[in-house]
């Protein structure tokens, strides 16, 4: 079976970089491409030199993110004084090259390629689901003949049995072209190597070999860059053509990171969701969650506002009895008996809404579920909870220190992100936290924070590696920043950052965030933890979206009055007395402030289901009905208010870098035991798929959980590449 | 007669624009067909009174309120819109008698009953499922 072996690469690349860098600066190359002269960097393939120049080359096997492989041909073109025509993909430049990209020779050399491609490939565009999108489809059209040459009768035509890679990713293996990007993917960046060919010529085929679930978290990408429909999406088979759906830009709230999304919706139905390029934050992919979680949107919605009756039963109520009924308790509970708490999957806008309703009764209690160290200036320094270098940092750091968090888990983009890194320079990295398989090699220092102390007193291996580097970088899960211990964490990490930092360009702390909606609840000033409801006996409770279960009946006074607004029936709307149906992230305008405090909008797709309402609104007509409105009535003058907050909330796709890191450290306390363990909840492949309200209530994640414990026991799953070493 | 009509008018030139007439020539043409109109309208008025059963006012209170479908567009000047409200008249006339409309069409366009006020405040829009 080849493989492309990720080993193997890591080391020619690493002496390839040191060759490069001990010669001098390139000189730029002259090409002529199609006459037109042009001056390129050495290395650079003809495929790139012509797309400086705006020539677009058909290409099949070629993907700007994945390795070069040079099998497809499509890319041919003609270069002077070469006999044979030249995979352009393949091919550097050199000096003095004229390339043609459109003469009767290359023409004639693609009509070829195109024609073997079709002979090895079934007509049934009708009942493919790349129709429309498909690559293939689209360059038989601009560059294959109007006939072929097969005689099937006698011939016959090409195929394969289809293979089952699991619940995800539906396989027709006769609709491959045998481009191999499905395996480069696969190799590089998903490290999944069971992903491989076999055979060769009309035989090869790809696949695992074994029947086995393609065990990886960024699985569904492979949907994507498969050229043809050899791999597309089980949950979109045969749902709808492209030409047919509405696109609506969006950001992603299954992590931290916000990637960005498009959402594929058609009549008022939302049917995929695809990644939207963005090189500062998901390069081109997402997560599987981010890419098929969406069918939980369609079941156990709230969808009517519900009052509990004195039978103890929940039961529909108008918008007019639920909104009293919420205004009534509002305005009878006295300041101190009243808290707010926010999920995570919260927008911005919603969140400042609750804020200020709460500030208008005299009350300060609004917190997140997500718990967060008050000391080092808390919230107050926005340094102390975001990723301060951003994500894209990574590629450049030569060491990351990763405490207490599972990235491949909690954020999969960020984590093929440090693969990248880790294939392609000589970064060490260092796990705190579990032993787990993360893609990448790396130090193991022990589950307990305690390594950090050694690293402060330099010793150790690593602790020599992080000290001798220019951009040494500490990526520290939000979850391992709570209670006493991690306030102490906090404090010592915010140490080592400045020995680390000192003199150098880099912030070196970065906070993963695991919500969405966390970084920019704590930009608006929400309390991050909900110990101080454990204080004093609340009577009133509102729950925006907080279905974790941080906070049970059992916290609060027996008296209580539970008012939950969101968007599923899950743990927070089953202790409630008021349900609001709010909409979830596809409906509605939204801003969200990823992890690395980067403030991004979402558009809404589809509307809200049945009477369910856009989530801020829902909070300004509590607001009117207890006698206390808001000075907003819609989306323009909200984002005044936000404005007005924190300006760089709509400053959309900056990253608003955040100072006061000196001042943090002074503030920090930094004395204390920090001897816990700091484990990831997030271990295991099929821990990932389900992590918040939406995916928990996904039926295509909950048949991928279960395929990935299954897997668990299948005897050919290949050991992870951080045992086999 | 050279139309600029949907023409950009260069900047620095008068805003003055030659337009096509629709059907009047100048203001006392138009007046003259209101006037006519509405000479005709109330000659129609018992036959309306009487086949749309809104013998619930007197005839003279109905003369009334088809008078001030007239006369709430006293305002206007544009010849061109008033001829086009002129043509509707018209065609309202024929619809009354050919009895294309019925009792309700009428209530509702003249007295807007039926008809719910939209929402306007940020509440009502919101109950509504307006907002």
């Amino acid at each position: 079976m080849h493989r492309v072996g990720g080993q193997l690469v890591r080391g020619v690349k690493a002496q390839q970089k040191r060759s490069l860098s001990a010669a001098l600066p390139p000189k730029k190359v002259e090409v002529f491409i199609d006459g037109k002269s042009l001056l390129v960097d050495p290395g650079m393939t003809i495929l790139q030199a012509c797309a400086l120049v705006g020539v677009d080359i058909p290409r099949f096997c070629y993907h700007d993110r994945l390795s070069i492989a040079g099998n497809c041909r499509m890319c041919l073109v003609e270069v002077e004084k070469s006999v044979k025509p030249v995979a352009s993909c393949a091919m550097p430049v050199m000096n003095g090259m004229k390339v043609k990209t459109n003469s009767d020779f290359v023409r004639k050399a693609r009509e070829g390629v195109m024609e073997f491609m079709l002979n090895n490939h079934p007509l049934d565009c009708p009942i493919c689901d790349q129709g429309g999108e498909c690559d293939l489809q689209d360059q038989a059209v601009a560059f294959g003949s109007d006939r072929g040459r097969l005689q099937s009768r006698y011939d016959g035509k090409r195929a394969l049995e289809d293979k089952n890679i699991g619940p995800l990713v539906k396989t027709v293996m006769t609709r491959c072209i045998q481009c191999t990007r499905c395996v480069r993917f696969a190799n590089e960046v998903a490290a999944f190597p069971d992903f491989g060919t076999t055979g060769r010529g009309q035989d090869l085929q790809i696949g695992t070999y074994v029947e086995k679930f393609f065990a990886s978290e960024l699985s569904g990408n492979i949907i994507d860059i498969c050229p043809v429909g050899a791999l597309t999406s089980k949950q979109y088979a045969f749902t709808a053509r492209p030409w047919e759906t509405r696109k609506t830009e969006s950001v992603d709230v299954m992590d931290g990171t916000g990637s960005n999304i498009v959402l594929s919706h058609r009549t008022g139905e939302l049917l995929r969701v695809i990644p939207k390029i963005n090189d500062d934050i998901n390069e081109e992919w997402i997560g599987d969650q981010s890419r098929f979680a969406v069918d939980g949107l369609k079941v156990q919605r709230l969808l009517t506002p519900m009052i509990r009756g004195p039978d103890g039963q929940l039961k529909p109520a108008s918008w007019e009895e639920a909104l009293f009924t919420v205004a009534a308790k509002l305005r009878e509970t006295p300041a101190e008996q009243k808290a707010a708490v926010a999920g995570g999957l919260n927008d911005v806008e919603s969140l400042v809404a609750l804020k200020d309703l709460f500030n208008r009764f005299n009350s300060e209690n609004v917190m997140t579920e997500e718990e967060f160290p008050e000391t080092s200036g808390g919230s107050d320094l926005r340094s102390n909870y975001v990723f301060n270098d951003g994500i894209a940092s990574v590629e450049s750091a030569d060491a990351i220190l990763l405490v207490g968090t599972n990235p491949r888990f909690e954020a999969p983009t960020l984590n093929a992100r440090i693969r990248k890194s880790f294939l392609y320079s000589d970064v060490q990295i260092g796990v705190i936290g579990a032993e787990t398989e993360l893609t990448y090699e790396y130090d193991y220092l022990g589950a307990s924070a305690k390594a950090i102390d050694d690293i402060l007193a330099g010793k150790g291996d690593f602790a020599k590696t992080l000290n001798s580097a220019n951009t040494p970088l500490i990526i520290v899960g939000a979850q391992a920043l709570k209670g006493e211990a991690g306030a102490a964490l906090l404090g010592k990490l915010q140490q080592l950052a400045d020995k680390l930092g000192n003199g150098k360009q880099v912030k070196v702390l970065n906070v993963l965030q695991r919500w969405a909606g966390q970084a920019g609840a704590q930009d608006v000033g929400y309390k991050a933890g909900t110990s101080s409801i454990r204080k004093t006996p609340i009577k009133f409770l509102y729950l925006l979206g907080a279905d974790e279960g941080k906070v049970t009946k059992a916290n609060l006074d027996p008296s209580a009055f539970v008012v939950y607004q969101g968007h599923h029936g899950d743990a927070g709307a089953e202790m409630a007395d008021v349900i609001l149906p709010g909409s979830a992230y596809t409906e509605k305008e939204g801003t969200y402030v990823n992890t690395e405090g980067r403030s991004q909008r979402a558009y809404p797709a589809v509307s809200p289901p049945g009477d369910a309402r856009v989530d801020w609104k829902i909070i300004r007509a509590v607001s009117e009905v207890a006698g206390k409105a808001l000075p907003y009535n819609d989306l323009k003058e909200i984002r005044q208010r936000l404005n007005e907050i924190a300006p760089h909330l709509l400053r959309y796709r900056d990253l608003e870098p955040s100072p006061f890191v000196k001042q943090a450290l002074q503030l920090a306390q930094t004395s204390g035991s920090i001897d816990v363990d700091v484990s990831p909840a997030l271990r295991e492949l099929s821990d990932y798929y389900q992590t918040n309200v939406i995916s928990r209530n996904s039926r295509s994640m909950a048949q991928a959980k279960k395929a990935a414990i299954e897997n668990k026991s299948n005897p050919y799953a290949e050991e992870p590449i951080h045992a086999r070493l | 007669m050279s139309s600029t009509a949907g023409r950009v008018v260069r900047a620095g030139q008068s805003a003055v624009r030659t337009v096509a007439p629709v059907k009047s020539n100048n203001s006392a043409e138009a007046r003259m067909s209101v006037l006519q109109a509405y000479k005709e309208f109330q000659r129609l008025t018992p036959k309306f009174w009487w086949d749309f059963g809104l013998h619930d006012m007197p005839l003279g209170v109905f003369r009334a309120v088809i008078k001030k479908q007239f006369t709430k567009n006293g305002h206007l000047t544009d010849v061109r819109v008033v001829d086009r409200l002129v043509g509707e008249t018209n065609m309202h006339m024929e619809s009354i008698r050919m009895a294309y409309y019925n009792p309700d069409h009428v209530r509702n366009y003249l007295f807007a009953e039926n008809v719910e006020a939209k929402p306007k405040d940020f509440l009502s829009k919101f109950l509504n499922g307006k907002e």
